[in-house]
């Protein structure tokens, strides 16, 4: 099922930069599986699903980097291979922070004052918006359900915007440490 | 079984323009031209504009950034999606300036001598850093066109060498331009005064390109 289809995925991602949110849903559900069988083998179990998450976010994000006259496979195992390449240097820095809501929603074992001190620094350079969720989730540590009813966002709404905020928190920690 | 994930990307997609080389090279395009008015403006061209571009030093001089500026352009669009990759072999061409510039210094012994050394470059230290001034500043404004239109589109596996040679591309514009107007062909004086912005330019990309430039 995770095995990539060149003429049909190339189709899909073709269609869904016009547009088209079936030919879309359909390419990432398939690249979602590969991406699964991809980063078994390269990272352990408990962090295949943040990275496929971030991985599917980035092609998201930078599909407009794909040039439709070319196959789809050899974009998408390049961005594969960056996140993994970023995940894997954000790890060995120490720098690599659990991204599944359960981690999100529960108190860090690391936090202290000093590291809550820190977080509301760079939750400052935040939009407002993100900064106030990743605060009720990380700081107030209310659930994403209540941080979906209480702001009004959908729960994966909730998700993407943490992640998101805790990603660049953690290049500004990087360029801070750099 | 549906992804609460993928539900929101799909809801949150709408059609997008990829990036092309056509829109590349219209903001080269668009540079040049800003930069060629603007300089041709403050400046003028120098008093033997055209008998100098029949001559050799015009092939060496303009020709050698030219050359740069337009492989320059080929690499970035190459590096600006994940799966193009740049490798050391797309690098010789850039090996162009310092071998034009001895090969210049070559055929032309006398001009590249102490004596022209210190009649033209030290006598010359006035307009050395005009030239000096001019050539970073015009850079840092091309190089920000670039990047404004361009750069901050891309999603390069090498953002550092990326940044680097959106530098470096952007100053051999400049440099292309300017030596309308700048009379000094002399190849150490080419080498000093074009050659330090170049390189200045190349390394502040290259280190804007490490910060700016991942995603």
């Amino acid at each position: 099922m995770n095995t990539y289809k060149s003429d049909e995925w190339d189709k899909w991602m073709r269609a869904a930069l016009d547009g088209d949110k079936s030919a879309y849903n359909n390419l990432l559900t398939h690249v979602k599986r590969w991406l699964g069988a991809y980063y078994s083998k390269r990272i352990g179990p408990e962090h295949i699903d943040d990275l496929v998450q971030e991985t599917l976010m980035t092609v998201h994000t930078k599909r407009h980097t794909y040039d439709p006259t070319k196959p789809f496979g050899p974009w998408l195992s390049a961005v594969a291979r960056y996140r993994w390449i970023d995940f894997l240097r954000a790890s060995k820095t120490g720098l690599n922070v659990e991204l599944d809501e359960e981690a999100i929603s529960a108190p860090s074992r690391h936090d202290s004052v000093l590291a809550k001190h820190d977080l509301q620094k760079l939750l400052a350079k935040l939009p407002e918006k993100q900064a106030k969720i990743i605060t009720m989730v990380k700081l107030q540590e209310m659930t994403i359900q209540d941080v979906s009813n209480e702001t009004g966002q959908s729960i994966s709404s909730v998700k993407v915007t943490v992640h998101r905020g805790i990603k660049k928190m953690m290049v500004m920690i990087e360029e801070k440490a750099s | 079984m549906s992804d609460p994930l993928i539900n929101s990307l799909v809801n949150d997609m709408a059609p997008v323009k990829t990036l092309s080389r056509k829109s590349l090279n219209i903001t080269a395009f668009l540079t040049f031209i800003v930069s060629a008015v603007v300089i041709i403006t403050a400046f003028g061209v120098r008093k033997d504009f055209y008998e100098f571009i029949h001559t050799s030093s015009a092939l060496f001089k303009n020709g050698l950034f030219l050359s740069v500026f337009m492989w320059g352009l080929i690499l970035i669009h190459k590096l600006s999606r994940p799966s193009g990759t740049v490798t050391f072999v797309h690098m010789i061409p850039f090996a162009l300036i310092p071998l034009g510039l001895f090969t210049a210094g070559y055929i032309e012994p006398a001009k590249f001598s102490i004596a022209a050394f210190e009649g033209q470059i030290l006598g010359m230290t006035g307009m050395g850093f005009h030239c000096l001034a001019t050539l970073t500043l015009a850079s840092l404004a091309a190089m920000a066109i670039l990047w404004r239109a361009w750069l901050k589109k891309t999603a390069s596996t090498q953002p550092m060498l990326l940044g680097a040679i959106s530098g470096l591309t952007s100053s051999s514009l400049i440099a292309f331009v300017y030596a309308f107007y700048c009379s000094s062909d002399y190849a150490l004086y080419v080498s000093i005064y074009y050659g330090v912005p170049i390189m200045l330019m190349t390394g502040l990309g290259a280190i804007l390109g490490r910060k700016k430039l991942t995603w």
